[in-house]
């Protein structure tokens, strides 16, 4: 169910390059090349801040498209990033329109049929274990949730898709000192909620040593 | 320094030396620290075992949470093209209506330049009908005037009224009209009675210098003169020809520019939309 992580090999920079200056005089398909190759990057991120799969794939459309439009305003720099910052921007935008509601407690989150392509398949010799894979990354997915929204997409950007702070920033519109702060608070906070259940710990201790 | 820090929520600073540690060690994680933050977190983790746990734990964290990896899109979000875009939803009805409007604005402003451009070109088979019906000896003249009246700025179309009724030269002189009208391009204010002599008199030279294609000539004028009655009354020529193109013209014009004022608003309200 997961796609590789684009590469960040010189010769695929050259092929991003080359799309995006295509992109940028105007070819759809180039930019469509584009799309396929970061649409599992922005429906990942706008899914983990928003929680369901509907409103991510509207937000991740409706990102692609505004990237599209605005694709003459883009300056260089990590096109990816670009990309993800308007994604962000969406599904931010999303959170301010929902009625704030209360942060889910694992148990609702995981009954949420939406959440079940939150379980991408790794290499595991067995169905078992990649059943038991699942369960653990699941639960990961959950103990996100239980963030306020703000500090969840700082923790998603910088932790879940690897971003710098400069690039969670840049993605956020906070001020450095600001993204260094929140991502401490998120994780102390996560690592209370990681304490105060065995499943997590377990799942933390097992994801955490492979990696 | 608390002048130089930037405005924000209360939470997000360190409020007790506990907090601002794990900050730093949370930043030293992550390769975000300065020389002297870096400096401060070793010598912190040299000296205090519990912040040894603390940056084991986050790592130990920060790394499952890497593993979570992309999940797969449920479906391509390719950009389709645009008319395909265009094909859906209420969008596709407007655009429909507009493109409506804009042809009939088009073909409706196509007919007003025929009608203006060529006023007694476009006139005169029109006029040519009304005196078609009225005599059938006025056939061969008919069609003879018709050919004459190509000429651009010729006399009104009553003027035509007085046919001579010598059948036999008039057909022939129809006929040959049609290679002699553009010779005859200059002769646009001569009055109707001019034309017809002309016209005879064009014909006449004609017959005389191809006497061969007098049967020829004839077929071609049975023709002309079907054509020239084909328009049934009621329908649009007969319209015209009870109307005239004084009264046709500014109502196409008229249709054309309601036309296009309606399709441009279309358009507006569709990109307000």
């Amino acid at each position: 169910m997961t796609t590789p992580f684009p590469s960040t090999a010189p010769q695929q920079d050259d092929v991003i390059d080359a799309l995006v200056e295509r992109a940028r005089a105007g070819d759809l398909q180039a930019f469509n090349s584009l799309v396929l190759r970061y649409q599992d990057g922005l429906y990942s991120l706008t899914l983990r801040m928003l929680g369901s799969s509907q409103p991510a794939e509207d937000a991740t459309q409706e990102a692609f498209i505004r990237a599209w439009q605005r694709i003459d305003t883009f300056r260089g720099g990590s096109f990816k990033s670009w990309l993800f910052t308007i994604a962000a921007n969406q599904a931010r935008d999303e959170l301010r329109r929902r009625v704030r509601r209360p942060a889910q407690s694992l148990d609702q989150a995981r009954d949420d049929p939406d959440r079940a392509d939150l379980d991408p398949p790794g290499d595991e010799p067995s169905p078992e274990a990649e059943a038991e894979r699942g369960e653990m990354r699941a639960a990961l997915e959950q103990a996100l949730l239980t963030l306020p929204d703000d500090w969840r997409e700082v923790v998603v950007l910088a932790d879940v898709h690897g971003m710098d702070y400069r690039e969670v920033a840049a993605a956020t519109g906070l001020a450095l000192g600001t993204v260094k702060s929140r991502l401490s608070r998120a994780r102390s906070r996560l690592r209370e909620v990681i304490r105060d259940s065995r499943e997590l710990s377990d799942a933390v201790e097992r994801l955490g040593v492979r990696r | 320094m608390w002048w130089r820090r930037a405005p924000g929520p209360v939470d997000e600073t360190p409020s007790t030396p506990q907090e601002r540690l794990e900050e730093l060690l949370s930043a030293y994680l992550d390769g975000e620290v300065t020389a002297a933050e870096a400096t401060e977190v070793e010598a912190a983790l040299e000296a205090d075992p519990a912040a040894r746990d603390t940056l084991e734990a986050l790592r130990t964290m920060t790394s499952a949470f890497a593993s979570l990896g992309e999940v797969r899109a449920p479906r391509s979000f390719a950009i389709p093209a645009a008319p395909t875009v265009a094909a859906t939803g209420p969008l596709a009805t407007f655009r429909s209506i507009e493109v409506f409007m804009r042809a009939s604005a088009a073909v409706a402003a196509l007919f007003f330049v025929v009608a203006v451009a060529t006023p007694n070109g476009a006139d005169t088979p029109v006029a040519n009908f009304a005196t078609q019906a009225e005599s059938d000896a006025a056939g061969g003249m008919a069609t003879l005037q018709s050919a004459e009246e190509v000429t651009p700025g010729d006399a009104p179309a009553p003027s035509f009224g007085p046919p001579s009724a010598e059948d036999a030269g008039a057909s022939d002189a129809g006929n040959d009209a049609d290679a002699g009208g553009g010779t005859d391009a200059g002769d646009g204010a001569t009055p109707s009675v001019d034309f017809g002599a002309t016209g005879l008199a064009d014909g006449e030279r004609s017959a005389g210098d191809e006497p061969t294609d007098d049967g020829a000539d004839r077929r071609s004028d049975e023709g002309a003169l079907e054509t020239l009655k084909a328009p049934e009354p009621g329908t649009f020529g007969g319209a015209v020809s009870s109307d005239g193109v004084g009264g046709v013209a500014p109502a196409l014009a008229t249709l054309a520019l309601l036309l296009t004022a309606l399709s441009v608003l279309l358009a507006r309200t569709r990109a307000r939309g």
